[in-house]
């Protein structure tokens, strides 16, 4: 009973807000200012998302390896030996800290791409 | 008062044993690191890092917490006075005076007066603290459910009321989170509640997987939106003259300390308000009272040492009704307050009885916290900024996987990853549209102790709500929150009458 009481007030107060933004200025409504901002955020939340679908298939530490690859060379532009070269230590360096130090064992894949690293 | 030292130099024995001294110090080097990146403040930092805290003994865990929690004050301030890019929202003040002082070369100045006043402040503040929480945690004690409802209402009436967002998206805020709080097993009856056939639900949403997607991805999508650059980082040092200077200097502004820390550390304990709003009334409270307003934004050292007294007092504050009442002060006091009840402690009067070590030494902790702080903050300046030079496309990847991991050890699947984006980008909404995200997440901590307080006030009064209003503690919380809840209307009444805009947050520069 309480999540339906807590429900209708949130429709009530939806309501009110709803009401408050058709009665504003509709120029202020813009979601992104420019262009630029979409895509920015496009970037950040799409790499995120595909790194997660990833992980289902390679397992975490082998889907890291390709998602700082990803986004360190094709959004960042940074050279391919800094990309290379921070993708092998943030994806090494995250297996050896969870799985050997702190013994947090993080998903494995369908497929084993590199053995031991899952 | 004599218990009370006796429990503190209790506090002190155990925040002063090795391990908690290294506890401490790795949690100030961490909290600072913290602070100083852009999209990361003491609450996110707190959320990122508890899937390792917990490791940790409850006491040692704590002291860690409250070194990073003190740690990512300082840190912001650094990078807003010197490059003005607020590193905590808390620390926006801070760069209105702050970064004019360091483009006239006064930046080592500007912190080490920013340092000076955050440390006094918050010693001032953890005395206030200890010679409260005693009669406070005492008089919680004669508590019933009902009272307990009421202060947890008060709690969301604060929100709401002091939140300084349009009242009914704070409204919706909370509510959000007390639904969140309502899914899965529901604790007095067992039945399974707005699951929808997911069994990965079984369990609820974590508050931890809300915090560290909302407020880790969320924030790092605002701040892609907003181009966050980092600028090269400048040579800052800062000798003992400047800080005797600073000190000297800071003495005529002995009653601009005052006002901050006093209103900075009521604003602090006061439910889910916290430092950013303090900071701003800091300011506004020296803008108003000053001599010389027009000089405030053109880079004097009042300008700085007010929102930051009034911010690290705030952060203080916000611990007091957490530990004795469990209620918190805060966003951070609510992820630490979450902390602690992962780690199987309940916040509230009864913990200082039933685990005094962790409370005391957590209170004690904070004494030794500030020094490191302030210690690191003087002298470790240049290295710090040196973190700057990490560009933000380096820094997108290596927050996310830490947010990924944070919600996967969270309960070990992969659901709770999925989680974790879907509340990123829910905070990057909330955040877009208005919404404040504060009352989210206490709504969320608190969800569960606030049904199961009602639910018990109504099964000792057969299902009606008068016992609410009938017991006069329950009563007189219930006016005040009434009284907090509709602060923003009185107030616009009131301005009105008087034909002035009013609030000290409107005397700050835009």
């Amino acid at each position: 009973m309480l999540p339906f009481r807590l429900a209708l007030l949130l429709a009530i107060c939806s309501a009110v807000v709803m009401g408050q933004v058709l009665r504003s200025d509709p120029s202020v409504h813009a979601f992104f200012e420019n262009r630029t901002g979409l895509v920015s955020v496009l970037k950040v939340a799409a790499t995120g998302i595909a790194m997660l679908a990833l992980t289902y298939v390679v397992g975490f530490y082998t889907a890291t390896l390709v998602y700082v690859l990803v986004y360190t060379r094709f959004v960042g532009k940074h050279h391919w030996p800094v990309a290379i070269a921070l993708s092998l230590a943030i994806s090494f360096g995250s297996f050896y800290l969870f799985e050997r130090v702190l013994a947090i064992l993080l998903p494995r894949g369908m497929y084993t791409i590199i053995p031991f690293f899952g | 008062m004599s218990g009370t030292l006796h429990d503190l130099l209790f506090g002190l024995g155990v925040a002063t044993q090795p391990v908690n001294i290294i506890a401490g110090f790795a949690g100030v080097i961490t909290g600072t690191i913290i602070g100083v990146i852009p999209a990361l403040g003491p609450t996110q930092g707190a959320a990122l890092l508890l899937p390792v805290v917990f490791r940790l003994a409850p006491h040692t865990g704590l002291i860690f917490l409250s070194g990073l929690y003190m740690g990512a004050i300082f840190g912001g301030s650094v990078t807003s006075i010197l490059f003005n890019i607020p590193g905590t929202p808390m620390s926006v003040a801070s760069a209105f005076d702050g970064y004019p002082m360091a483009l006239k070369g006064q930046g080592s100045r500007a912190l080490a007066g920013s340092a000076l006043s955050a440390f006094i402040a918050g010693t001032v503040c953890i005395i206030m603290f200890t010679l409260f929480a005693r009669p406070l945690a005492d008089y919680a004690l004669t508590w019933g459910p009902p009272e307990y409802f009421s202060v947890l209402l008060l709690a969301y009436a604060a929100l709401v009321g002091l939140g300084g967002a349009n009242i009914f998206k704070s409204v919706m805020s909370v509510l959000f989170g007390l639904i969140i709080a309502e899914i899965g097993t529901d604790t007095i009856t067992g039945t399974l509640r707005l699951m929808f056939g997911t069994f990965a639900l079984l369990a609820g949403i974590k508050f931890l997987v809300v915090v560290v997607g909302a407020f880790g991805i969320g924030e790092l999508l605002r701040a892609a939106e907003e181009n966050i650059m980092t600028k090269g980082a400048v040579a800052a040092r800062i000798s003992w003259a400047n800080v005797f200077d600073a000190l000297k200097e800071m003495r005529a502004y002995w009653k601009t300390f005052l006002r901050s820390t006093i209103s900075g550390f009521w604003i602090g304990v006061l439910p889910g308000t916290g430092a950013t709003p303090a900071s701003f009334v800091g300011y506004g409270l020296a803008k108003r009272f000053s001599k010389h307003p027009e000089k405030f934004g053109t880079g004097i050292l009042e300008g700085v040492v007010a929102p930051e007294s009034a911010a690290s007092a705030a952060e203080v504050g916000a611990l007091l009704p957490m530990v004795t009442v469990g209620v918190p002060g805060s966003p951070t006091a609510a992820v630490i307050l979450g902390a602690m009840l992962i780690w199987g402690l309940q916040p509230g009067p009864l913990l200082m009885v039933d685990h005094p070590e962790v409370v005391w030494g957590f209170i004690a902790s904070m004494y030794i916290a500030i020094i490191i702080s302030v210690t690191l903050n003087l002298f470790a300046i240049p290295i710090w900024t040196q973190i700057l030079r990490i560009p933000f496309t380096v820094q997108v990847p290596l927050i996310s996987l830490l947010c990924f991991i944070g919600g996967y050890t969270e309960n070990n699947t992969l659901f709770t990853m999925w989680m974790v984006m879907v509340f990123g980008l829910i905070g990057f909404l909330f955040k877009k549209l208005d919404y404040p995200l504060a009352p989210l997440v206490v709504a969320i901590v608190l969800g569960d102790d606030t049904e199961a307080a009602l639910r018990r006030s109504l099964i000792m009064s057969h299902g009606s709500l008068g016992i609410l209003f009938t017991r006069p503690v329950s009563l007189a919380l219930l006016l005040l929150a009434a009284a907090l809840f509709f602060l923003p209307v009185i107030s616009a009444i009131m301005n009105k009458r008087r034909g002035s805009p009013g609030s000290p947050a409107e005397a700050i520069p835009s």
